[in-house]
């Protein structure tokens, strides 16, 4: 019969409805829980220090070197830590577990080296003239904590979120413990943070292997992916946004104060915001459990409709009822956060003055510097939402839009004086959840039509 | 110059059969005029070898593939969509009028053009509204990918075709309606030639059948209820009739092989006074000398083990058979694997029937090797088009037996003109799974000679007078000179 209808049935098949992006879009939400960890733990540990009669400059001192390496390290690995999941969450989908630890390894190859020559760059401005050991520990520790990061980004996405905090706890604990060690002397504490961080990348790196066989050794079959390299950048944009109120901070006359060599501190700014961060794991903890819970089962019932069995109708019916989870999803986690915030503040006295001993000067900025966190962790929510979308172009967009407002209204905040320390990162977090509801709105409205003609366009 | 273009959708030269052969037929045996082969291709890697020994009169090649993706794989960022995309519904209603549009490549490139077909939100949204309007309720995706996946070929056919418009073509014919005969109608319009429509089979019958039979529509046990898995069928076949009714509608000549298939195509649109039969023609003096005087007892079955041929009803008609005839025997020749299974039910019932002695598997026989064996051939199919064994045993001098599908009556008992009906018969015709009909038949061609000399002489009567290979391309030639003269071309043979 002369006809090649025949072969129609053969290209039916095509359907890439994103089944496999759950894993990506987990990761990305529960990497932002990452620093948290760390900020936190390392937080409470210097307090005991200082409680247990710790040298106070030697603790503080540590604490920003410990910020720094974080800092710079988020930023060096940002480049692949979604590129990269994103690759090893669509090899798992495809069942090609053994391309998992070869890329694994190159993207680490590469990682390490971004970290090495950053750390070596900002290092060699803050610690050269100072001392040269404190150089070399600098841009080693970053090398090794943007492995680290790469790392838990890839467990993530496997849900292995019990083992990465008990070995984020584990290596901080330790880190934490010889604070209360080596509480006076300086280069031992960076020793030893240094050797904490090997720990927790040995740990890390041992579940993969655990989990993983592999027939090479290096690949960088993640970076081949033309479409996906957008994320190179949205994970470098997103994390330079992050941190880019603080270095501005750090680096400017007004408002920095040199500590050791030219590595700087901006106590006015870091004391509040790294509490206004720690004020966040109500709504960070909020997130994860309403994901887990609520939203992704509306989210799995409206692909599978789209997959399996789903008619016009079930589609529509299927989408409203994520779109309804969606916006559960965003109230639920910042309802949690704002009460914890209003009790907070309320309870500020005897919170901050009392059981912590901050000074009286800090707390009007501690209060505007809750509630600019409570709007970035609006901009994280939405920033999860739309990972799990897979809108790869919105997410660079909204990171791009996040990093430029934090940088330019961080700035003219630092100009206009003391009393707007703050407002920066308030509105830089407003516009870009305003901007990033605006595309999710117009993504959600249409859901079906991206879903069927073009995910990739968003 | 080109003086016949044939658009040949998933055949020649590729792929071996019918079709295939036909066309390479009519190729070798008109020296004289210059053919192109325009073949409509599904992917570049269904199709590895060539099977035929091009021809040297044909100079013209050119091959579209309309799955392959590779042609656009590169998405121009900027387009602009300019029609509007419920121009499409009228290729899925039932009757199709306004059809222009389909026809001309700027429509393809202008209008919609391809990123415009796959990214563009009111197509989409006339996706919804055609599943809306047709009230169905059947797994949207599926759906979805079904009207993209069958128009998609318009895309990849158009954007191809420029470099045959600038060719000096006199004349197209295609052997298949679908996107080929759409191709034809396309280039008719556009070059102002004469446009040849052949079917072989009847494509939306084939492809109805095909469709029941397609794997990909997803079997859903437990939701069979819930589903109706038929709209999805009639998406295609409303789809492929409507092509074919523009094809009916461009074409000059339509032609069938056979009376019953012109009927149908009169019945789905086609004009009667442009149908014509020109039945296909064997080489009927290769055949000739396996003729014989002697009847041996034997029947043979040539075909495919399969459900469609109803192997089992022959079967059960040589039971019967055997009880009053001791000495006949039947061959079953042809290949089992296509249905394993069926194959293997119809040799437990040889078994049951206690005939393993008399009824033989014999595989696939060259006829050549089985004719000078066999006394009467036979085929019991539930459906047919035009099965040329039957004009083969005719040449070799053998008496026919088939059930009454296709053209099987019009062969057996001459139906072509009166000269034909004149002739007389060369066998008999019986109903469909009639057993006992059957087996009166075998009986009565085998047991009398004086029945048997006179069929075999009809036989070899009506195959010499009418289906001649020498007949075929005469009549082609014919219809090919006619055409193009009545267009004001010159005239193909000196």
């Amino acid at each position: 019969m002369a006809g090649i209808g025949f072969q129609l049935k053969n290209l039916i098949s095509n359907r890439s409805i994103s089944a496999k992006l759950l894993a990506f879009g987990y990761s990305v939400v529960l990497s932002s829980g990452n620093w948290l960890i760390s900020i936190v733990i390392i937080f409470v540990f210097s307090k005991i220090a200082l409680v247990m009669g710790g040298n106070k400059k030697v603790v503080y001192d540590l604490n920003i070197y410990i910020t720094n390496v974080v800092a710079l390290a988020l930023i060096s690995s940002g480049f692949f830590q979604f590129e990269y999941t994103r690759f090893a969450s669509d090899r798992i989908f495809e069942k090609k577990y053994n391309l998992i630890i070869p890329n694994y390894f190159g993207a680490l190859f590469i990682v390490a080296i971004i970290g090495f020559i950053s750390g070596i760059i900002l290092g060699y401005y803050f610690f050269w003239d100072y001392n040269k050991l404190i150089f070399l520990l600098f841009a080693i520790t970053v090398a090794i904590s943007s492995c680290v990061f790469l790392s838990s980004a890839l467990l993530t996405g496997l849900k292995s979120f019990r083992y990465i905090l008990f070995s984020f706890m584990v290596s901080y604990l330790i880190a934490g413990i010889s604070i209360l060690y080596f509480k006076n002397n300086f280069i031992l504490l960076v020793c030893s943070f240094y050797l904490s961080q090997n720990m927790l990348f040995l740990m890390l790196s041992y579940k993969i292997f655990k989990e993983y066989y592999s027939d090479s050794l290096f690949r960088f079959d993640f970076l081949k992916k033309p479409n996906k390299r957008i994320l190179i950048f949205t994970g470098f944009i997103y994390y330079l946004g992050v941190w880019i109120d603080k270095y501005l901070f750090w680096f400017s006359e007004e408002t920095s104060k040199k500590v050791i060599g030219n590595m700087a501190s901006s106590p006015f700014y870091d004391i509040p915001i790294t509490l206004a961060y720690i004020s966040l794991l109500p709504g960070i903890s909020a997130l994860f459990l309403y994901t887990e819970a609520e939203f992704f089962e509306y989210y799995d019932l409206y692909y599978s409709a789209v997959r399996d069995f789903g008619t016009l109708e079930d589609l529509y019916y299927f989408a409203n009822m994520l779109i309804s989870a969606v916006r559960d999803l965003i109230f639920s986690v910042m309802r949690i956060q704002i009460i914890f915030d209003i009790i907070i503040i309320l309870a500020q006295d005897k919170l901050f003055l009392k059981l912590l001993s901050i000074p009286k000067i800090y707390l009007p900025e501690i209060d505007i510097m809750i509630i600019a966190a409570t709007v970035q962790l609006l901009f994280i929510v939405l920033f999860s939402i739309f990972s799990y979308f897979d809108l790869m172009k919105n997410l660079l967009k909204i990171s791009i839009v996040f990093f430029l407002a934090n940088f330019l209204f961080t700035y003219t905040s630092i100009k206009m004086g003391p009393y707007y320390y703050g407002y920066g990162l308030f509105f830089a977090g407003a516009i870009s959840s305003l901007y990033a509801i605006y595309l999710l709105r117009r993504f959600l409205d249409e859901i079906n039509y991206y879903t069927f003609v073009h995910s990739g366009k968003l | 110059m080109i003086d016949v273009l044939i658009i040949a959708e998933g055949t020649y030269p590729y792929v071996s059969g019918g079709v295939s052969t036909w066309i390479h037929q009519l190729i070798t045996n008109m020296k004289d005029v210059k053919f192109g082969i325009l073949f409509l291709g599904s992917r570049q890697e269904d199709y590895k070898n060539i099977k035929y020994k091009l021809p040297e009169n044909l100079t013209y090649f050119k091959k579209i593939f309309i799955f392959d993706d590779y042609s656009f794989k590169k998405y121009r960022k900027s387009y602009s969509c300019k029609g509007n995309p419920e121009i499409f519904m009228s290729l899925f209603e039932e009757n199709i009028k306004d059809y222009d549009n389909f026809l001309n490549p700027d429509f393809y490139k202008k209008n919609f053009p391809y990123e415009c077909f796959l990214q563009n939100k009111n197509i989409y949204y006339f996706i919804e509204n055609l599943y809306q309007k047709r009230g169905y309720n059947l797994h949207f995706s599926d759906f979805f990918w079904t009207i993209r996946n069958v128009l998609t070929p318009l895309w990849y056919i158009f954007n191809e075709i420029d470099d045959v418009f600038n060719e000096d073509i006199a004349l197209v014919h295609s052997p298949s309606t679908g996107y080929a005969g759409l191709l034809g109608a396309s280039i008719k319009q556009k070059m102002n030639i004469p446009f040849i429509l052949t079917e072989h089979g009847i494509y939306t019958k084939e492809r109805k059948i095909d469709i029941v039979q397609a794997k990909w529509i997803k079997e859903f046990p437990m939701f069979y209820n819930y589903y109706d898995l038929d709209p999805l069928k009639r998406v295609w076949t409303d789809f492929f009739t409507n092509l074919g009714k523009i094809s009916y509608d461009k074409a000059d000549k339509i032609v069938s092989l056979y009376e019953g298939a012109r009927k149908i195509q009169i019945s789905l649109g086609a004009k009667p006074e442009k149908t014509v039969i020109i039945p296909n023609g064997i080489d009927v003096n290769m055949l000739a000398s396996l003729r014989k005087d002697s009847i041996p007892k034997r029947i043979a079955f040539l075909g495919r083990v399969v459900k469609i041929k109803d192997v089992k009803t022959l079967i059960k008609a040589f039971k019967i058979l055997s009880l009053k005839a001791k000495d006949v025997e039947c061959w079953i020749v042809g290949p089992e694997d296509e249905e394993p299974d069926y194959a293997k039910e119809c040799r437990e019932l040889v078994k049951n029937f206690e005939l393993e002695n008399k009824v033989i598997f014999k595989g696939f026989m060259n006829i050549k090797d089985l004719f000078p064996h066999v006394g009467l051939v036979t085929l019991t199919s539930i459906s047919e088009g035009m099965p040329m064994v039957i004009l083969e045993s005719f040449a070799a001098g053998i008496p026919f037996v088939a059930t009454d599908v296709g053209a099987c009556r019009q062969l057996i008992e001459g139906g072509l003109n009166e000269e034909d009906i004149a002739i007389g018969p060369a066998g008999f015709v019986t109903k469909v799974g009639d057993a006992s009909a059957l087996a009166e038949s075998y009986y009565k061609i085998l047991y009398d000679e004086a029945l048997y000399k006179t069929f075999q002489k009809n036989a070899i009567e009506r195959v010499e007078r009418f289906y001649t290979k020498e007949n075929m391309i005469n009549s082609y030639k014919h219809l090919y000179d006619e055409l193009k003269e009545s267009y004001g071309r010159y005239r193909l043979s000196a």
